[in-house]
């Protein structure tokens, strides 16, 4: 099975290689991007799997420094080469070339090798080829709402999905459940959608019991989330949007959500994270592109209560003040 | 510490960019980012290799209206700052 190009916003994104679960799992997480009519990729994943992920993509020799951390993982960005290299503990191996648009991907083929080759090994990569071409990648959820975007930035834990997940309940168009992109043309910053799987946790469902019933028992999930086609949980996806706020979860113990404006200084400072340590100018236009965003969206710091069927409606206040 | 006659300049590995009152700066080979405001924002902004240390206390001194010995005393601490956590070009 060949995968076709997607197109996401300008950009023509190939996937090659093998018929492999990986690909299987890929095709899910892009499969609402719009197909591409271009005849050349911009930037290609080439899957596979293979017994020996490090016997088939070597680390490449040089000073690599950390671009990520992670307790069972190698991230390393090599300077020289300008190649990044992403091993997690041998089982998926990532070999990334952002320049001339290029990932291998190979993982070991069993369910949690594919898994973090889907994620992870596809993420960092897709993200640094990306910022290369001017789209530069938000770790957020986001909703949007009369064309203006909703962004819930924050790490892994934060209450990001959950947040997207009420918003988009509540009727408001999903723009990302994890990852949106930012681009920049002369009137200023646009935020790009990218509508991936949405990932359920436990913890969502227990605010959300409703969501249950729409995690399908088959999909490729280990331990915690579990996938949800984001059409299934949104009544409309949206592609693009202009910026409108920035909004900071921090998951709390009350009962009771609370929102409190915070300055464009601090909101750069706060996205200042996503900005991969690799090629010196992108990661500057990155920075650029982050701090621009800071500056043009209202920001808030949300500390998330328990009352989750009250924030889309304290959210939208906010929004609209 | 650094002489008065150096032109301090960013180190080829910092970024940075300017908010509103706060500079957002990383630091590539260390991971590290920091946020300066007030005279800290307009002291890194100065560190362009084109004013050396005695100026920038100058600058300094005349902008946020304190006198030239204090300014000098803030300015260098600050530098050696900088200077410690690998933020400027090696002299």
């Amino acid at each position: 099975m060949a995968l076709p190009p997607y197109l996401l916003h300008d950009v023509t994104i190939a996937v090659t290689g093998d018929t492999s679960p990986l690909e299987i799992r890929l095709e899910a997480r892009l499969r609402l991007l719009p197909p591409s009519t271009m005849r050349h990729a911009d930037v290609t994943f080439d899957l596979g799997v293979c017994v020996e992920p490090r016997l088939t993509l070597p680390r490449p020799s040089g000073r690599g420094r950390p671009v990520y951390e992670h307790p069972a993982g190698d991230y390393s960005y090599f300077v020289e080469t300008d190649e990044l290299y992403l091993d997690h503990a041998g089982i998926a191996v990532a070999h990334c070339q952002p320049t001339i648009g290029l990932t291998r991907i190979r993982a070991m083929e069993r369910t949690t090798a594919i898994e973090v080759a889907a994620h992870l090994m596809f993420t960092l990569p897709f993200i640094e080829m990306l910022k290369r071409r001017e789209l530069f990648g938000v770790h957020a959820s986001g909703v949007c709402v009369d064309g203006r975007s909703m962004l819930f930035p924050g790490s892994s834990g934060a209450g990001k999905s959950t947040l997207a997940l009420a918003c988009a309940r509540a009727g408001m168009s999903l723009l990302g459940d994890d990852l949106v992109f930012v681009t920049r043309d002369a009137h200023g910053p646009n935020i790009i959608g990218f509508p991936d799987e949405v990932d359920v946790t436990q913890s969502t469902t227990l605010l959300m019991p409703e969501l249950i019933a729409l995690v399908p028992e088959d999909v490729g999930a280990t331990g915690a989330k579990r996938p949800i086609r984001p059409e299934r949980v949104a009544r409309d996806i949206a592609s693009r949007c202009e910026p409108g706020t920035l909004v900071f979860p921090h998951l709390t113990r009350e009962a009771r959500s609370s929102l409190r404006s915070i300055t464009a200084d601090e909101a750069a400072t706060a996205l200042a994270p996503n900005v991969l340590m690799t090629e010196r100018r992108a990661s500057q236009s990155h920075l650029d592109a982050l701090v621009d965003l800071a500056r043009v969206c209202r920001s808030f710091r949300f500390d998330v209560g328990s009352d989750i069927r009250e924030q889309p409606a304290m959210l939208l206040r906010a929004f609209a003040g | 510490m650094m002489e008065s006659s150096m032109r301090p300049t960013p180190s080829p590995s910092v970024l940075s960019r300017r908010a509103l009152s706060a500079l957002v700066i990383i630091e590539l080979e260390s991971g590290r980012y920091y946020s300066l405001d007030g005279a800290g924002a307009r002291i890194w902004e100065l560190i362009d290799g084109a004013h050396n240390s005695e100026e920038i206390v100058a600058a300094i001194a005349t902008e946020f209206r304190i006198d030239t010995d204090i300014a000098r005393a803030d300015v260098t601490d600050f530098l050696d700052t900088l200077q410690k956590e690998r933020l400027l070009a090696a002299a």
